[in-house]
């Protein structure tokens, strides 16, 4: 056989997965050239496939603008022949009334598509019922809040090593939310892009307004140095997409990681009394969201420290810093972000408060005129009266935990929507609930929960119902299945406080059809609610399980996957009755799939059980191919080294 | 790459806007990444991925499914890519491969290898760099690679296995003698 011909069988071989044929394998085992070929185009496969991703830029906006453009000319029949220039001025005129309605249209689908089921990314805070009682007290009873923060932030780029920033800080509960950046930092030349940041809501309207964020590699010529706006109208109580980053008031959401925040004693910041907590980057982000939804900021490691002092006597933030992680892979991590060697104990970011108040601030504050081309969510509020009257199908409940009832109102039906989607709000302070309601779901699964929510028995005979924990980023939900209307609760109260919620509705929870648990697609079938032992048993490769597991955690649930030349399994781990693990811990192990290419600047190369893998720390995934088998592990409260910790004691069952 | 469900194909078929919109919102990234590996220039696949999606609103109404949704959406991102390459040719004002990438600093020994790839995937001729990306940076299949390129998959086998041997040899003779 030829050295051509064995390569050429090799290289065919490797992209689909098969094996050598004995011919080709005995040539390649006594030939050292196509033994050099062998290594070689393995090892391009391995460095390509976790090589990493360039951040992509969101461009739906502008390709929708262009299409836009060109559906408003069809709308016209505005065609490039000589018939333009007749016509031009009279087609230029209603063209821009085409143009309005046709991108009303579209940026209102831009923003709302993919938030019909809200299950992910709900930015807000979540509370947990270890978190002290004056938190939950100072939080749910807050009226207004005013503070001004000064800020310096250092690292941004060679050239600009040292910014910084004044932010204003003002709210009225529940939803009137405003932050002001002013960049006060001297940039080398005019031809820097200054990070003023704007963000005002109301409650029914949202609106930020900023730079984009800029590559740091593209300074100081960024592509789009004006600031863009983006503005929602009519937006829902509590909306996901359109968050108040409140935390920078009262750390509900930071505090909430209870288990993994360090108290590190009573110290004094600007004459007051205040506690120092220590938690890791990753788990304090949403006490840097009130900056971080618009302009250029430089990144951190989520194992970077912060240390975080806060009031005695009203758990409001005074100052934190963080401080960069030692080692090597956070070293590895700052050459591949372009960022210099920085000491462990030096603060690369710090924020102060110079100024707090509980006086709630004006009214005028919050008022804004929202721009025409402002996403409307079309959300009705019907007034809170029509919670009550005939109309309202909604079941309400009895308690409510101090909450007061604040919105109530539905979505118009949509094509996307096709189904009564009704949602009561209630509130007091920071503390907020939402209850939803919606009648003529067209989907085979719970709304709002995912597949692999826990089954809790309601107190009261109520039956069941389906809890997902909260995260960082999502609130504490429960799913209940009624015979006429799905019903969905999100909180960032504690568990027990929604628990008692939910039993105080005169609702009856109901297991879902069991025809909702296979879901049949033209590429195989997915099985869920599955027993893992039994799951682990009937697959026909070689699943490896965890013979440690971290404290509490155990194997709850399993869903199979079988496709064309694809088999899968995914094993849900988790702590019954957790405030704060999302979905658990997932072991998601496949033949037949090879690792897929990276999707973000962030993801990083670690070593896995003696290969090569990659992490994704926005995602909390660790990934790595080992004996032909795709595995993975996710889990939105574990971090690198925990996940690293549950990949090392992988073993067969 | 996962295919969008039916009904969406078919109202955006109908010209129903929001239905595009959610089809471009599920597709920016990947076609951004394939512009991206095969132009490997974040501006040119700015505009190739506006160019791919708008082309694909004008022509949507005549596919007929006879090919996957992301085979077809992801040929027409391939074709609008030549045409960038086939100007970048002829108007020098931004030229292909002359973007940085991903930063990676040089200093371990990983991310050296991984600089004197991505070296060398730069000097992959265009026709051997469509079914490099296709298959080692996008993970197609060799039917799916065909469908995208459009061309047959006895041809992507084999200019695969050229790009494979075209960076073995850019790795180590070629390499070396750059190095002289």
């Amino acid at each position: 056989m030829k050295c051509e011909v064995a390569q050429q069988a090799l290289s065919e071989a490797m992209d689909q997965a098969l094996p050598l044929t004995d011919d080709t394998q005995s040539h390649i085992d006594g030939c050292y050239r196509c033994q050099t070929f062998a290594r070689g185009v393995w090892r391009i496969r391995e460095l390509t496939r976790i090589e990493l991703a360039p951040p992509v830029p969101d461009l739906v906006s502008s390709i929708m603008g262009r299409v836009a453009d060109e559906a408003a000319d069809r709308l016209l029949g505005w065609a490039p022949t000589s018939r333009r220039r007749v016509v031009g001025s009279w087609l230029v005129r209603q063209r821009a009334v085409a143009m309005a309605l046709v991108a009303g249209l579209v940026i209102g689908v831009v923003v709302t598509v993919g938030g019909v089921i809200p299950s992910h990314r709900v930015d807000t805070e979540a509370l947990a019922s270890e978190i002290p009682r004056d938190l939950i007290r100072a939080a749910t009873s807050l009226k207004g809040y005013q503070a001004t923060f000064a800020l310096t932030e250092l690292g941004w780029t060679s050239e600009v090593s040292r910014r910084t920033f004044t932010a204003e800080v003002a709210f009225i509960a529940p939803e009137r939310f405003r932050v002001q950046v002013t960049d006060t930092t001297t940039y080398p030349s005019e031809g820097w892009p200054r990070n003023d940041l704007l963000l005002v809501t109301d409650g029914r309207r949202w609106r930020a307004i900023g730079p984009d964020p800029c590559p740091a590699g593209a300074l100081p010529s960024c592509p789009s140095s004006e600031s863009v706006e983006q503005a929602t109208v009519n937006r829902a109580p509590f909306d996901s997409e359109t968050a108040s980053p409140t935390d920078v008031i009262v750390p509900m959401t930071v505090l909430a990681a209870q288990d993994r925040v360090s108290v590190l004693g009573p110290d004094r910041v600007g004459g007051r009394n205040s506690i120092a907590v220590q938690l890791t980057y990753q788990d304090a982000s949403p006490l840097l969201d009130y900056l971080r939804f618009l302009g250029s900021w430089r990144p951190f490691f989520p194992q970077d420290r912060v240390v975080l002092w806060l009031d005695r006597g009203t758990w409001f933030p005074l100052q934190y810093q963080v401080f960069p992680a030692a080692g090597d892979e956070r070293s590895l991590w700052a050459a591949q972000m372009g960022l210099p060697n920085e000491p462990p104990q030096a603060a690369i970011f710090t924020a102060t408060a110079t100024s707090l108040s509980t006086e709630p601030p004006t009214d005028s504050l919050f008022d804004f005129k929202a721009s025409r081309n402002a996403t409307d969510e079309r959300f009705d509020d019907l007034g809170i009266s029509a919670l009550s009257s005939a109309g309202s199908k909604i079941v309400q409940p009895a308690v409510t935990e101090g909450l007061e009832p604040y919105r109530y109102g539905s979505f118009a039906r949509t094509e996307l929507r096709p189904y009564d989607h009704a949602v009561a709000a209630y509130a007091g302070g920071l503390g907020w609930l939402t209850v939803t309601r919606v009648a003529g779901w067209d989907q085979p699964a719970l709304f709002g929960v995912g597949p692999f929510a826990e089954e809790i028995s309601l107190s009261a005979n109520r039956g069941v119902a389906f809890y997902v924990p909260a995260t960082a980023r999502d609130p504490r939900r429960l799913a209940i299945h009624t015979e006429r209307a799905e019903y969905l609760l999100a909180t960032n109260l504690p568990r027990a406080s929604l628990l008692q919620i939910a039993a105080s509705m005169p609702l009856t929870g109901l297991r879902p059809p069991g025809r909702w648990l296979v879901h049949n697609w033209p590429g195989g079938v997915v099985r869920n609610g599955l027993d893992p032992t039994q799951a682990i048993a009937r697959s026909k490769f070689p699943v490896l399980v965890p013979t440690v597991l971290p404290g509490g955690y155990s194997a709850a649930v399993a869903q199979t996957l079988e496709g064309r030349g694809t088999r899968g399994i995914t094993i849900v781990y988790r702590r019954p009755g957790a405030e704060l693990d999302g979905v658990g811990l997932l072991l998601y192990q496949a033949t037949g799939q090879t690792l897929p290419p990276p999707t973000s600047a962030a993801d990083q190369v670690v070593t896995v059980r003696g290969v090569a893998g990659r992490w994704s720390p926005e995602e909390h995934l660790l990934e790595w191919m080992e004996s032909d088998v795709y595995r993975s592990l996710f889990g939105p409260a574990f971090g690198l080294q925990d996940l690293l910790g549950v990949a090392a004691v992988l073993e067969a069952p | 790459m996962r295919e969008p469900e039916p009904e969406i194909v078919d109202r955006a078929r109908a010209g129903d806007l929001l239905a595009f919109a959610s089809l471009v919102r599920d597709y920016q990234a990947d076609v951004w990444r394939f512009a991206y590996h095969l132009t490997r220039n974040r501006t040119l696949a700015d505009d190739v991925t506006q160019d791919a999606f708008l082309r694909a609103f004008r022509s949507i109404a005549t596919y007929r499914g006879q090919a996957k949704f992301s085979s077809w959406l992801l040929r027409i991102t391939r074709n609008c890519a030549i045409d960038a390459y086939r100007r970048t040719r002829h108007e020098t004002v931004v030229a292909f491969d002359n973007d940085p990438g991903p930063t990676i600093q040089s200093g371990t020994a990983a991310s050296d290898e991984r600089l004197r790839i991505e070296a060398a995937i730069k000097r992959l001729p265009m026709e051997l760099r469509e079914p490099f990306v296709a298959i080692e940076v996008m993970g197609f299949s060799y039917q799916e690679a065909s469908a995208v390129l459009g061309v047959k998959i006895g041809t992507v086998k084999s200019r695969m296995f050229r790009a494979r041997a075209f960076l073995m040899h850019e790795l180590t003779e070629g390499g070396r003698a750059r190095e002289v």
